[in-house]
C-alpha cells in the first residue's frame, strides 16, 4: 500500500527520466523500468498509459506513431523542452526531499 | 489476436467515449503492448493461453484504464470550461436586459450559438462546444414544437370548417417542417449520443428550465404578454438560473470523471428547475414544479436510453491493424 503510494507520487517523474535518455513506447517504458529497477516498479492497473497521456496533455510529452524494429507501428513518447524543464525541477526537488527524509531517518536510527 | 484481446480491448472503448480518432489511437497503443507481451511471454516458453491471461492482468482491468483515459482527455482546462460556460452567460445578458423581447436580438443569440458549433465541428469537435450546439438546437426544438400546435389548431379549424388561405399556408407549412425539423435536430444531436451520453445531456441541461420558461409565458398571455409584470420579474430568476447553468458547466468540465459529471446533472437540473419555476412568482402547483422537475431528469436521461440503442460510434473498429 505504502509502495503503491510512493508511485503514484513519482511516476511521471519516473516516466520523464526514462525519456529523457531516448524515445520509447508503452511497453519498452514497462520493461526498461522493470530492468533499472530491479524489478522494484512493476506498472499495473492501467497506470502506465494514463500517465503517458498525461504527460501529452500537459505538453511535457509527444506521441507519435513510428515503426519499431520489429516493423510494426508503434507509439513513441518524445519528451519536449517543456519536459525537460519539468524534470530538472522535479529532479531537483526528489534530491532534496530524499536527502531530507534521510536525514531524519539516519538520525532516528543512530 | 483471439477473442479475449478483442473482448478485452472491446470493454477498453465501451467506457472511452472519446472521439473516434482517439479510441482507435488507444486501442491500436494496448493492442500492441499486448502482442507484444504474449510474444516474449511464449518466448520464455509459456504456452499462448497462459502467456494471454498473464499479459492481460498485467495491464490491468480495462474498465479503470478506459475511465483513467477518459479522464486525462476530457478533463478541460479553465480557458475551455470558461468556453463552455459563454453561451450560458449570454442568455443571461438576453434575460438581465430583456432583450428577448426584441426579436433580432434572439435571432442573433441563436444563429451566432449555431455558427460557433459548426466552425467548432469542422476545427475537430472540441468538448467546450456541446452548451453551444444546445442553445443552437433551441429554435429548431420551438419551431417544431410551434408546428405541432399549428398542425393541431390547423386541423381543428378545417374540422370547424374555418378555412382561410393563411390558414391553409401555416398548416402546409407546419405539415413539412415536422418531418424536416424532426431529421434536422436528430442529425445535429444523434452523434452526440453516439459519442457520450452524458455530454448529450449536458447540450440539453438549458432546455428543461428553457421550457418551464415558455410554459410561463404561455400562460401570462403568449408573446405580446413580455411586457407584463410576470415576465419582467421572470426575467430576474431566469438570468440567475443562466448564471446557475454557467457555474454548472465549468464544475462539469473540471470533474474528471464520468459518474460525477451524469450525478451532478441530475442534481442540478431538477434544482435549477425548482428554483426557477417557484421564482416566476405565478405560485405554480407544487405538484405541477414536483413532475416537471422529474420530467426534466427523464429528459436529460434520455441520451443514456439512446446511446444503449444506436451503439457507441465507432470509428475504424475493423481497419487494419485492429482487433484482428
Amino acid at each position: 500500500m505504502y509502495k503503491r503510494e510512493l508511485l503514484k507520487g513519482s511516476t511521471e517523474t519516473l516516466l520523464l527520466s526514462l525519456l529523457a535518455r531516448e524515445p520509447m513506447y508503452g511497453y519498452r517504458l514497462v520493461k526498461d523500468m522493470n530492468r533499472l529497477s530491479g524489478g522494484y516498479f512493476r506498472f499495473k492497473e492501467g497506470t502506465l498509459y494514463p500517465a503517458l497521456h498525461r504527460l501529452e496533455k500537459e505538453g511535457l510529452v509527444d506521441g507519435r506513431w513510428q515503426p519499431a524494429r520489429s516493423g510494426q507501428q508503434r507509439r513513441y513518447y518524445f519528451i519536449t523542452g517543456q519536459g525537460q524543464r519539468a524534470l530538472e525541477a522535479r529532479q531537483n526537488e526528489w534530491r532534496r526531499f530524499s536527502r531530507a527524509v534521510d536525514r531524519v531517518i539516519r538520525m532516528e536510527t543512530v | 489476436m483471439g477473442p479475449d484481446v478483442r473482448s478485452y480491448l472491446q470493454h477498453v472503448r465501451d467506457d472511452l467515449h472519446l472521439q473516434p480518432a482517439q479510441e482507435h489511437s488507444i486501442l491500436l497503443e494496448l493492442q500492441g503492448h499486448l502482442e507484444e507481451r504474449v510474444h516474449e511471454l511464449q518466448e520464455d516458453g509459456l504456452p499462448y493461453d497462459q502467456a494471454l491471461d498473464k499479459a492481460l492482468g498485467e495491464l490491468g482491468d480495462p474498465r479503470l484504464i478506459a475511465q483513467q483515459l477518459y479522464a486525462v482527455h476530457t478533463k478541460a482546462s479553465w480557458h475551455e470550461a470558461a468556453l463552455a460556460a459563454v453561451p450560458h452567460l449570454l442568455f443571461a445578458i438576453l434575460f438581465v436586459f430583456h432583450l428577448w423581447t426584441i426579436f433580432s436580438w434572439v435571432v442573433l443569440f441563436i444563429i451566432g450559438t449555431a455558427l460557433v458549433s459548426v466552425q467548432a465541428w469542422r476545427r475537430g469537435y472540441p468538448r467546450w462546444i456541446y452548451p453551444w450546439l444546445g442553445y443552437s438546437l433551441v429554435g429548431p426544438i420551438v419551431i417544431w414544437f410551434l408546428a405541432l400546435i399549428a398542425i393541431a389548431t390547423g386541423i381543428f379549424g378545417f374540422l370547424a370548417h374555418v378555412r382561410s388561405a393563411l390558414a391553409l399556408l401555416s398548416l402546409l407549412g407546419a405539415l413539412m417542417y415536422l418531418p424536416l425539423g424532426g431529421w434536422l435536430i436528430w442529425k445535429l444531436f444523434s452523434p452526440v449520443v453516439r459519442r457520450d451520453w452524458v455530454m448529450a445531456s449536458l447540450t440539453l441541461l438549458p432546455l428543461p428550465f428553457l421550457g418551464s420558461w415558455l410554459l410561463l409565458l404561455w400562460s401570462s398571455g403568449g408573446p405580446f404578454a413580455y411586457n407584463s409584470q410576470t415576465m419582467l420579474g421572470a426575467d430576474r430568476v431566469a438570468s440567475l438560473v443562466f448564471l446557475c447553468l454557467a457555474g454548472t458547466s465549468v464544475v462539469f468540465f473540471k470533474l474528471g470523471h464520468r459518474s460525477m459529471r451524469g450525478f451532478l446533472l441530475m442534481l442540478a437540473t431538477p434544482i435549477l428547475v425548482i428554483l426557477g419555476m417557484t421564482g416566476f412568482g405565478e405560485n405554480p402547483a407544487s405538484l405541477g414544479v414536483f413532475l416537471f422537475s422529474i420530467l426534466s431528469v427523464g429528459l436529460l436521461l434520455t441520451p443514456a436510453l439512446l446511446e444503449s440503442r444506436l451503439g457507441h460510434e465507432r470509428h475504424g473498429s475493423r481497419g487494419p491493424g485492429l482487433f484482428h
